[in-house]
């Protein structure tokens, strides 16, 4: 064997003997690009006469990613390439486009994603500070059920409503996040799945309304009403005129009732009317009921609550989810990690 | 005179009789020819030392008489007399043959053509001068001597006239014997020969998977061969193929090593103050060295249940060139494709490498080797790939003699690793390049000084995949975890044997600079070793030594470095002391104590608990303050022995400190302790057990609370383990060079499961059945 031999053996050994590793060879998948903007209008009047105005809407969301279709379509459909289970905490009153992230995947699938508190690694948005994450930070930094998180503010919301010379001061922060399954709606109706073809590009728009927490009914087209959450201040709580999560919790749906339907959104497996275990006070309702249909995709899509029935804010708690915010007299804000109120 | 069939008799009779049977690392690497396989004969190309000096022995002044003495003298690698003794003969003559033997020169012994270390026995005849000679001196010819021996020519034949001592007379040819000894090894090293982990139940024949047998080390669960070693975690353990950093040693998950097994020596293992010339692990190094090239046509193959390997070698160009090819191929995906379709597992490996000997003193060396795995699913019409790893090197090295006592080493290596990161939708690629230099020089019979230089340039690049969120924070964090970027590692060491009557020691310093991105960092780290020898059979031996690293992973990941020194150096403090026992019957006893601390440590598992961390990337850069102490029982008797096998025990507590946390490593495991037989059964037969027992780990819950309490430095540990590992070999030899062997071997037979984290695992059980060969 002479020695060029040699040298061509090991140059083959070193260049041909082993293959490198193989590149994704998959059908490349479609990509779905998730925005979320402000579905608020500037100034709303209530049907009992309010002009409110939205003054702060600072939303933690994230955790997008494809689930298979429900019933009756095709378990397994939906063949998932990557998702985007990270945090975003948003100015949800902004009329611009945010991104909240990109799902790639095939099949037939439906998209979530999750209404909650910050996490470490939260992103912030436009508009957002640092402070406003530390504010409404929990702990840890891995996505998961939100019924979970028993620390944090999943929505830090502010509004203004005036009748007349009366001016409220609204300024909640609810720590009850929500978990939002979207499907295709076909004629307003049925809800599909998302067909993903090979390389195609989705845009959905997932608008948030902030108002959507003045509603007198969980259904789409439900009426704004404010007068029962005006009374929570004046008949309720202290008459400072600021309606703190606290004094609406002191008002019983049977009382609101005199006001407006109140009834639950059209979950599968979740009672609907008065008399609905868990709801028993506007807070409940608020944090139940409402908080869901604040989002609002502007195509053709529809998201529904997916914890259904075991989002019960009574179930942590309902005065461990409570705020007291003392910003108005220290300013700065502060969760009150105290044990339960009576 | 002898003919050289008859010295190698007498050589493999020495060999097999062990004489020189030290510690397993004093070891001739070859094994004993009753079961090495006929390819592996360790006399093979053997030339013995002979006298390139004058061998004057001074008549004592005030004796009389003629006397004949026997000495025992061990001729190192360089030619000099590294130790004379008698063994036979009166006073004074015995002292003065050792006298004079201590300044003689040698031609060393040289197996396959590279100079060994020899021990062999010298007769001194000693004889009156006359009387009435006034002057003795002349007839001498230096003086008053009256023993002689005279200087050898270098063929094979002659090399038996320089065993005995040739005094003037007929008798002084009588037959040699001969030990040919590996070098002696640093004191603290374990080593195992490719000879010996063939008998190894559970090995599967593979020498770096028998490393979890050597004492000190504390697997992580069985049968997966990543380990601790003294407290070190995996990630901070260097891997070495001659004097070659590679990022790991094993196929994925219970996979074979990298390297064919028909390549490796020998492995060693340094669980602790190393020798200076590694560097840059803060915990041990296993050090693999290759087998020496070889002229003559030989080779070998195996198949069995999950993979097939052949090594072959010849020579070129009358012999001064050789040609190695070695490979192996899993056909596991062809197998898994029958049962789980849409799976994939794929590993191969192969090494290639042709040395040319420009001039007797001058030898020219390309090397080149790699490695490949891959995890995948098949989806969508293409493949996932859930995990991929691959790296390769080209070593080129040139080594020269400088003469009877220095020699050199010049070499460079081009690198390339890459790994496919699960979960995360990227490529990591590292790029290198590394040059370096050793010498070696003895400056007196005593005194031997090395040295070396290298400079190692590293390009990380992360690539990221097709179909991701690049906003992704995790992603972002690994980006800053692991950034793309330019690193340049610079080091330097020297150190110094230095032999007095009955103990050696081995001072050596290294220096490291590093540079990663804009962060920079020196490792300063001195070493010493010391053999002191008490008696003939017992030896002290000390190591101490500081070592530094850059940070690590959790495990060696081609590809995958933390970036620009984030965190600052490891550095590790380590100890130990030990007392070396010859038993009898060639059996060896070491008894080892260690005491180790690691500051700034980077062990992400050591330390994890209930995923603490608020941030998985923060966690794996968390640092601790470790600490190891243990003592360790190290009974053995060569497994190529009739009847051989080994005893391993440790006893260790290694702890970590967080913060203000003090607790045990999460994979401390206060005993492991392994016992192996090897036994010969007659006609070709051969059987082989081994018992593996270790303590349980700290148990943690399976399902860990939100807020986990406080730790403890005491907690219950999850259930001890056990196993049982069994092999049989038959075989059937065809000739002096060929040899074919049917080999089973199963790997926890007894099915017993493992408990992690308080969760049964398994059991993990590997069974095969494989046919070998050898020519």
């Amino acid at each position: 064997m002479s020695l060029r031999c040699g040298l061509a053996c090991l140059a083959l050994a070193s260049f041909g003997g082993t293959a490198c590793l193989p590149a994704d060879t998959r059908t490349p998948p479609a990509s779905i690009f998730l925005m979320v903007t402000s579905a608020d209008d500037p100034l709303v009047t209530t049907a009992d006469g309010w002009s409110i105005v939205v003054d702060r809407l600072i939303l933690g969301i994230g955790g997008a990613g494809l689930l298979d279709p429900p019933p009756p379509f095709n378990y397994l459909s939906c063949n998932t390439y990557s998702e985007a289970r990270y945090g975003r905490l948003l100015d949800a009153r902004l009329p611009i486009d945010q991104k909240l992230g990109i799902l790639f995947g095939l099949g037939q699938c439906t998209f979530s994603f999750v209404i909650m508190s910050p996490f470490n690694d939260t992103l912030l948005g436009e508009n957002v500070t640092q402070a406003d994450k530390d504010l409404m930070a929990g702990s840890g930094s891995q996505f998961g059920d939100p019924r979970q998180r028993t620390q944090g503010v999943a929505i830090d919301f502010a509004a203004t409503a005036t009748r007349g010379p009366e001016t409220k001061q609204v300024r909640w922060r609810l720590r009850q996040g929500a978990g939002m399954s979207c499907a295709r709606t076909v004629a307003g109706m049925t809800a599909e799945p998302i067909e993903l073809a090979s390389e195609a590009s989705l845009a959905f728009h997932i608008g948030i309304r902030g108002a959507a927490l003045f509603a007198d009914d969980a259904s789409p087209n439900a009426s704004l009403r404010f007068d029962s959450i005006a009374s929570a201040d004046t008949v309720y709580g202290n008459g400072d005129g600021e309606i703190t999560l606290d004094e609406v919790g002191k008002v019983t749906l049977n009382v609101a009732r005199q006001h407006g339907p109140y009834n639950a959104a059209t979950v599968p497996g979740v009672p609907v009317g008065p008399g609905i275990p868990g709801s028993v006070t506007l807070e409940d309702y608020i944090n139940r009921e409402l908080l869901a249909t604040m989002v609002r995709v502007r195509e053709d899509v529809t998201c529904t609550d997916g914890f259904g029935p075991t989002h019960d804010p009574r179930g942590a708690s309902v005065r461990d989810a409570s705020m007291t915010d003392t910003s108005a007299d220290e300013g700065e804000a502060s969760v009150d990690e105290g044990g339960p109120e009576e | 005179m002898i003919d050289r069939r008859a010295l190698r008799a007498a050589v493999g009779v020495a060999l097999t009789a062990g004489s020189i049977g030290t510690t397993a690392a004093a070891e001739p690497p070859p094994s004993a020819p009753e079961t090495a396989p006929p390819a592996a004969d360790p006399t093979a190309d053997l030339t013995p030392p002979s006298l390139s000096s004058k061998a004057d022995v001074p008549y004592p002044e005030g004796a009389r008489g003629d006397a004949v003495v026997v000495l025992m003298i061990t001729v190192g690698r360089d030619g000099a007399v590294e130790a004379a003794r008698a063994i036979e003969g009166d006073e004074p003559f015995a002292a003065t043959a050792v006298a004079a033997a201590m300044k003689w020169n040698f031609e060393p012994a040289r197996r396959q053509g590279q100079a060994v270390t020899a021990r062999i026995r010298f007769e001194v005849r000693f004889h009156e001068p006359p009387a009435a000679a006034p002057d003795a001196t002349d007839t001498a010819g230096t003086g008053e001597r009256t023993g002689t021996v005279p200087s050898t020519s270098g063929d094979a034949t002659a090399g038996s006239s320089a065993v005995p001592g040739a005094a003037e007379g007929s008798s002084a040819q009588r037959a040699a014997e001969i030990t040919i000894v590996g070098e002696r090894s640093p004191p603290g090293v374990s080593t195992l020969t490719r000879a010996e982990v063939r008998q190894l139940p559970g090995a599967f024949g593979d020498p770096f998977r028998a490393i979890e047998a050597l004492p000190g080390v504390t697997p992580i669960i069985s049968g997966v061969p990543f380990f601790y070693l003294r407290g070190a975690p995996p990630g901070n353990i260097g891997y070495f193929l001659d004097g070659v950093r590679v990022p790991y040693l094993y196929h994925v998950g219970l996979g074979p090593s990298i390297i064919h097994p028909g390549i490796v020596e020998r492995v060693d293992l340094y669980p602790g103050g190393y020798p200076a010339q590694f560097g840059r692990f803060a915990g041990g190094i296993v050090a693999a060295e290759a087998t020496v090239p070889r002229a003559a046509l030989h080779g070998e193959g195996n198949i069995r249940l999950f993979d097939l390997g052949a090594m072959a070698e010849t020579g070129f160009a009358g012999g001064k060139g050789t040609a190695l090819l070695a490979g192996r191929y899993s056909y596991t995906a062809a197998v898994l494709s029958l049962t789980v379709p849409e799976a994939q597992l794929d590993y191969r490996d192969f090494e290639g490498r042709v040395s040319y000997d420009l001039t007797p003193n001058d030898r020219l060396t390309v090397f080149g080797f790699g490695s490949y795995d891959l995890i995948g699913e098949k989806r969508s019409g293409g493949l996932l790939v859930l995990f991929g790893s691959e790296f390769y090197r080209l070593d080129t090295r040139y080594d020269r003699r400088l003469g009877p006592s220095s020699k050199l080493r010049a070499a460079v290596t081009l690198g390339f690793d890459r790994t496919k990161i699960p979960d995360q939708p990227r490529v990591a690629r590292n790029t290198q390049v590394q040059a370096r230099v050793e010498a070696t020089h003895r400056a007196a019979s005593n005194t031997e000084l090395r040295g070396g230089a290298d400079i190692l340039v590293e390009a990380y690049r992360m690539e990221m995949g097709p179909y991701h969120d690049p906003d992704q924070p995790q992603t972002q964090d690994f980006n800053l975890l692991f950034p793309t970027r330019n690193d340049v590692t610079l080091g330097a060491w020297t150190d110094a044997v230095l032999k007095y009557p009955g103990v050696t020691f081995t001072p050596g310093i290294r220096a490291d600079l590093y540079r990663s991105g804009s962060a920079s960092a020196v490792g300063i780290d001195p070493r010493i070793a010391s053999r002191l020898e008490v008696t003939d059979t017992i030896r002290v031996l000390h190591t101490i030594g500081i070592a530094h690293q850059p940070p690590s992973f959790i495990i060696p990941v081609p590809g995958l470095g933390i970036g620009s020194l984030r965190g600052g150096l490891q550095t590790s403090f380590q100890t130990s002391a030990g007392v070396e026992f010859d038993l009898p019957d060639q059996t060896t006893a070491t008894f080892t104590l260690f005491d180790n601390v690691f500051f700034n440590m980077s062990d992400t598992i050591g330390v994890q608990q209930n995923e603490r961390g608020d941030d998985d990337l923060d966690f794996i850069s968390n640092r601790s303050l470790g600490s190891a102490v243990g003592a360790e029982v190290y009974i053995r008797r060569k497994l190529t022995r009739r009847l051989g096998g080994f005893l391993s025990y440790t006893l260790s507590r290694s702890m970590r400190s967080v913060r203000r946390e003090r607790f045990p490593s999460a994979f401390d495991r206060t005993h492991v302790a392994n016992l192996a037989l090897s036994f010969d059964l007659g006609r070709n037969w051969r059987a082989g057990t081994r018992f593996m027992l270790y303590t349980g780990i700290p148990a943690q819950a399976s399902s860990p609370p939100v807020d986990p309490p406080p730790r403890t430095t005491s907690p219950p540990r999850d259930p001890t383990f056990y196993r049982l590992d069994l092999r049989l070999e038959k075989r059937w030899v065809y000739s002096p060079t060929f040899y074919l062997s049917f080999i089973a071997e199963i790997m926890n037979a007894t099915l017993h499961k493992e408990v992690l984290f308080g969760t049964a695992i398994g059991p993990i059980t590997i069974p095969s059945i494989g046919v070998e060969m050898g020519f």
